[in-house]
């Protein structure tokens, strides 16, 4: 018998099974989380820095 | 509506620390155009072509060029974002045939019970670990992949019952096979990305494109800093978009899996006391 199937068919195997899998997609989810958030901040620091770019830039030349 | 996922903001500034390093670099290539365009050059020591039939000719290549480079940017940002549309479609057809795999296998009634618990439980594991490895997840070797292909034997043992009725065998082959194409299709779309010889030429047209701007003339410096700025800024923009559809496995167009939803089946669990 696989080790896939002999997990599915004891109860206890299966339960702490879904239980190790469940913390991993917690800790999956968290994960994505703050990669999300980091990428929404990305673009809005970008915008930032070439405003401050352009700022720098008018000094410069003007 | 999924559960707020509670995240420090020293957790997000740590990841975003991580990649102002490459905002970094962007920002200052992007500053470095602005300074070229507002100097028309000169601090390369280029001279600037000021002949009134070059800049009417000069105009004319921003323009035309403009739009055969917009086409180029355009083609690449729609592709990037077909296929993120088309990537979460078949995260949602891979669950709704396991939904409708498990929905099946309860007409088989109470003498399969067995069997029918086996493969619910197979089915949870696969949903599970599908989510907790998202993008990092394997087609042939990895944990998913074996996960399915136990499902494919459970299968296999219904198919070989001989009391089974045929409608039921047949909905469950199908809906199997339903789930193995979709998972297939979501790592060869996962997979696709633009050649790096293909953003290279793009660097290279936007490069060529924007170097029209540094040799325009402008009477006001206004003007040159304001239409400088504007073109940096949308050509960078749609870069930054057409950087991030190109890869579906990261970034803010990455694969959704939120729709691998277990709950259909977790009723099902909890109504035949699996």
């Amino acid at each position: 018998m696989s080790k896939v199937r002999a997990i599915a068919i004891t109860n206890e195997q299966f339960y702490a099974e879904r239980q190790r899998l469940q913390l991993q997609i917690k800790q999956r989810a968290k994960a994505d989380e703050i990669e999300r958030r980091a990428s929404l901040y990305i673009p809005f620091i970008g915008s930032i820095l070439f405003a401050v770019a352009i700022i720098f830039v008018k000094f410069l030349v003007f | 509506m999924p559960p707020k996922i509670e995240v420090s903001r020293s957790e997000v500034l740590k990841s975003v620390l991580k990649k102002l390093g490459i905002v970094f670099v962007c920002i200052v290539t992007i500053a470095g155009m602005l300074g070229l365009m507002m100097t028309g050059g000169k601090t390369l020591g280029i001279h600037k072509p000021d002949d009134k039939d070059d800049q009417t000719l000069l105009q004319s290549y921003i323009e035309w060029y403009g739009i055969f480079f917009s086409l180029a940017l355009s083609f690449i940002i729609g592709q990037g974002w077909r296929k993120y549309l088309r990537v979460n479609s078949e995260i949602d057809r891979e669950i709704d045939a396991l939904t409708l795999m498990v929905r099946t296998s309860e007409m088989l009634g109470q003498k399969y019970y067995q069997i029918t618990r086996t493969l619910v439980r197979i089915v949870i594991l696969y949903v599970d670990t599908v989510k907790s490895l998202t993008v990092n997840d394997k087609r042939m070797d990895g944990d998913t992949a074996e996960l399915m292909k136990e499902i494919h034997e459970c299968i296999r043992d219904i198919v070989k019952e001989k009391k089974v009725s045929d409608s039921i065998k047949n909905q469950l082959l199908l809906h199997y096979c339903e789930a193995y194409d979709a998972r297939g299709d979501r790592f060869d779309l996962a997979a696709q990305k633009l050649p790096r010889i293909a953003w290279f030429i793009l660097i290279v047209v936007s490069f060529t494109w924007l170097w029209g701007f540094v040799w325009l003339e402008f009477h006001t410096r206004e003007l040159n800093l304001y239409i400088s700025a504007c073109t940096l800024g949308s050509v960078s923009f749609l870069f930054l978009m057409a950087w991030q559809l190109d890869d579906v496995r990261k970034g803010r167009f990455r694969m959704d899996f939120s729709s691998f939803n277990i709950k259909v089946i977790e009723d099902h669990n909890e109504k035949q006391g699996v």
